[in-house]
């Protein structure tokens, strides 16, 4: 058998369907004006420098969770991902969960911020953060959902500030920074992190996006485009793509020293898991995290893979420790059809249960 | 917008139906079509050229940011076009030929043969449009030059010659130059010729090191091939042929994500994108460097005194910081005091004299004890001195 048997005149019609469709999809394109990002509306609690705490506005109602619970994002890429629109909102289904959401935006660094430490961070920004919110709820403790970098972001705070956190949710968040198959590890490990921030102050985005981009760049930098053609001609469907496209693209420069921080302790030395990390006076010691843990990660996440995030629980000391495993990618996560259903209505149960 | 263009577009795409089975047809039949060559990727595609009128007719109608995505969809369509264009005529000759079996597998290697040839650069004339013919595989490098491009140094001077003769290239500028670089500083200006020495030295490492990040991506090219024809044994075992260019071109890119998923995890190729991110930021360090001097000679503030500026301007607010949260927790602590005191239950009354009355008693046999003693040393004070004197 002969295995590519394209008819002369299949191959001429298939050229000729994607010029038309590239053609009146012009034509929508045009039309569909801004892109609209965040869907739901917030009211901004707290401000400190670049920081802004939103707290998201129930169109379901009052929560019946009284604590309410803080989603910390990573530094990198733009936190409205939790909130990309209507239909593709871990928040909004999480609000609809009964759950009272709170945002940590970390907003977009400059030069004037680029000796910002991971201490400034966790213990500065986000503890008073906290702090904020816990007075304006009084209570002791919070529940925290930390993304990805904002996981591990977390992980270290919960450690540290263990009395203030009432249950810990992780989110396709890396542990172990050196497992099988971690590509990004892998890139890292021989790269002069020292030398990098020395040079550049702060990491540009676009740098971070090339290696993001880098890890499958034939599908992301160019079956995708040609996928979206097939989509022009749907105006909402050409919407979402474009909005993700938008997110994909937002990518704020990396504070340079806690990106040095970050690379060298976490990806080159592997300190978390060694309790090896120090953040100022405190030394982070996941032993300490002794409250509930939900750990939720992506089968098929390239940028954190499964074994990276599953090896929280040879590390935590908490005895209510479970794992939620999503079918899908990084991204999926959170915006997927599939991931509406099932993740924030498991994250809201599970935290009514605690 | 106006929709002529798009009008006189879309008449003219029947044509370039017609044109385009014609070639087809043309090129099949052909005697020479047996051993195929990768300049018949990129051969005689009217809709490639199609493509390029219609975007340069329509996109200055377009807003900017429309005209940058939509550019990516068409660079994308035309990198579509030639890769299964090319490869789905170049696979099925044999087929319209109605040749056998074997002499198909001879036709598929000789294709492929020819694609590994052009990622191994042992073939210099097909550099240019059989390189364009694979679009797409250029991605990840260009995405490079676009990230790094703010550097105040050319990026790659060497990015057009063939990666064939980069070696020979490489080594006749680097001994040339090292001629120079040898020559010993002297004199008055000696360290700034040093300066200009070292700034030479990393930009051909930068240099060095990018070509072997290109090389490469060479090699990958050789193994997505291989990966490609492991796959296409494999829908031949399975007995599911290729119908259409969309699978063809499925097919393509899962292959070169194999090809390349495999090679960028090993260790040489983690040690050559070290080496390049490594080579550049020393490079742009050294820039960094040389332009401070510059600043400091017309008295404009330096890139080093800025961030010394900026980090002691972080010491003091973080310190200040650090200072109010720690007077919030004092103020928090003397509030929770003074509330602790007043809400403290008032003694009971009947206590109170007892208590006065033994402090008054306590405080004067104190006072009378205290003023005993001082008149003892005050009377000892006065014998010492009578005895000194």
């Amino acid at each position: 058998m002969i295995p590519v048997q394209i008819r002369p005149d299949r191959a001429a019609k298939e050229m000729l369907e994607f010029n038309q469709k590239l053609g009146l999809g012009l034509k929508n394109l045009i039309n569909i004006g801004e892109i609209s990002i965040g869907a739901t509306p917030t009211e901004v609690i707290y401000r400190e420098d670049k920081l802004t705490l939103h707290r998201y506005q129930s169109p379901f109602g009052e929560p019946h969770n009284p604590v309410p619970v803080v989603v910390v994002y990573a530094l990198v890429n733009r936190p409205y991902m939790a909130d990309l629109q209507e239909d593709r909102s871990l928040v909004r289904g999480m609000l609809k969960a009964g759950q009272d959401v709170y945002l940590i935006d970390w907003g977009y660094p400059d030069r004037a911020d680029q000796y910002l430490t991971m201490d400034d961070y966790i213990n500065g920004y986000l503890d008073r953060s906290v702090d904020t919110i816990r007075r304006r709820h009084g209570i002791d403790k919070v529940n925290m959902l930390g993304i990805c970098q904002g996981g591990t972001f977390s992980l270290c705070y919960s450690a540290i500030h263990a009395h203030k956190v009432k249950n810990l949710i992780t989110m396709v968040t890396p542990v172990d920074f050196q497992t099988p198959g971690d590509l990004l590890s892998r890139w890292v490990q021989q790269i002069d992190v020292d030398l990098l921030v020395d040079t550049m102050g702060n990491v540009s985005g676009d740098l971070m996006n090339w290696m993001f981009l880098s890890l499958k760049p034939f599908r992301l930098m160019g079956q995708k485009y040609l996928d979206m053609v097939d989509l022009l001609d749907d105006e909402e469907q050409a919407r979402n793509f474009l909005r993700m496209e938008k997110w994909i693209f937002d990518s704020p420069d990396q504070v340079g020293e806690t990106f040095k921080q970050f690379v060298k302790g976490f990806y080159q030395e592997n300190r978390l898991i060694k309790g090896e990390v120090q953040l100022g006076a405190h030394r982070v010691d996941l032993r300490n995290i002794t409250m509930p843990v939900l750990n939720i990660y992506a089968r098929e996440d390239h940028l954190v893979p499964p074994p990276a995030s599953t090896a929280l629980k040879r590390y935590v000391s908490t005895r209510d420790y479970s794992e939620l495993d999503f079918p899908g990618g990084h991204i999926g996560i959170y915006v997927s059809g599939k991931s509406q259903k099932t993740v924030p209505p498991a994250i809201g149960e599970w935290l009514d249960a605690r | 917008m106006n929709d002529n263009p798009f009008t006189a577009w879309a008449n003219q795409l029947l044509e370039y139906q017609r044109q385009y089975q014609d070639v087809w047809q043309t090129f099949a039949s052909s005697a020479n079509g047996a051993r195929l060559g990768v300049e018949g990727l990129n051969n005689a595609n009217p809709w490639i050229a199609a493509l390029d009128q219609w975007w340069k007719a329509v996109s200055p109608s377009a807003a900017p940011s429309v005209q940058n995505f939509y550019s990516k969809l068409v660079e994308q369509g035309k990198a579509y076009f030639q890769v299964t264009d090319g490869l789905s005529r170049a696979l099925q000759q044999a087929t319209a030929a109605g040749e056998s079996a074997m002499r198909w597998q001879e036709a598929v290697n000789n294709v492929l043969s020819s694609l590994r040839d052009m990622f191994a650069g042992q073939r210099t004339d097909v550099q240019g449009a059989a390189r364009q013919a694979m679009g797409f595989w250029e991605l990840p490098l260009n995405t490079w030059r676009r990230a790094v491009s703010s550097s105040i140094l050319p990026g790659d001077f060497l990015q057009d010659v063939g990666a064939s003769s980069i070696g020979q290239v490489r080594d006749q500028l680097h001994g040339r130059v090292d001629q120079l670089l040898s020559t010993p500083a002297i004199g008055y200006m000696r360290e700034d010729q040093e300066k200009v020495q070292t700034l030479i030295r990393l930009n051909l490492d930068y240099q060095q090191a990018l070509q072997d990040y290109v090389a490469t991506y060479a090699e990958i090219g050789v193994k997505c091939v291989e990966v490609l024809q492991q796959n296409l044994q494999q829908r031949v075992a399975e007995r599911k042929p290729i119908e259409s260019l969309r699978e063809l071109y499925g097919l393509w890119v899962d292959s070169c994500e194999q090809a390349y998923g495999d090679y960028v995890s090993t260790d040489k190729y983690v040690e050559i994108y070290g080496r390049l991110v490594n080579s550049l930021m020393a490079l742009k360090r050294h820039g960094h460097m040389m332009l401070d001097e510059a600043l400091n000679a017309v008295d404009i503030p330096t890139r080093r005194e800025i961030r010394t500026l900026v980090h002691r301007m972080h010491e003091v607010r973080w310190e200040g910081k650090a200072l109010r949260a720690e007077i919030e927790i004092l103020k928090e602590q003397h509030q929770a005091s003074l509330k602790e005191k007043q809400a403290r239950p008032p003694a009971p009354a009947v206590n109170r004299p007892k208590r006065a009355a033994a402090k008054t008693k306590a405080m004067a046999s104190k006072s009378a004890a205290k003023s005993k003693t001082e008149q003892n040393s005050r009377t000892k004070r006065e014998q010492s001195t009578t005895k000194r004197f």
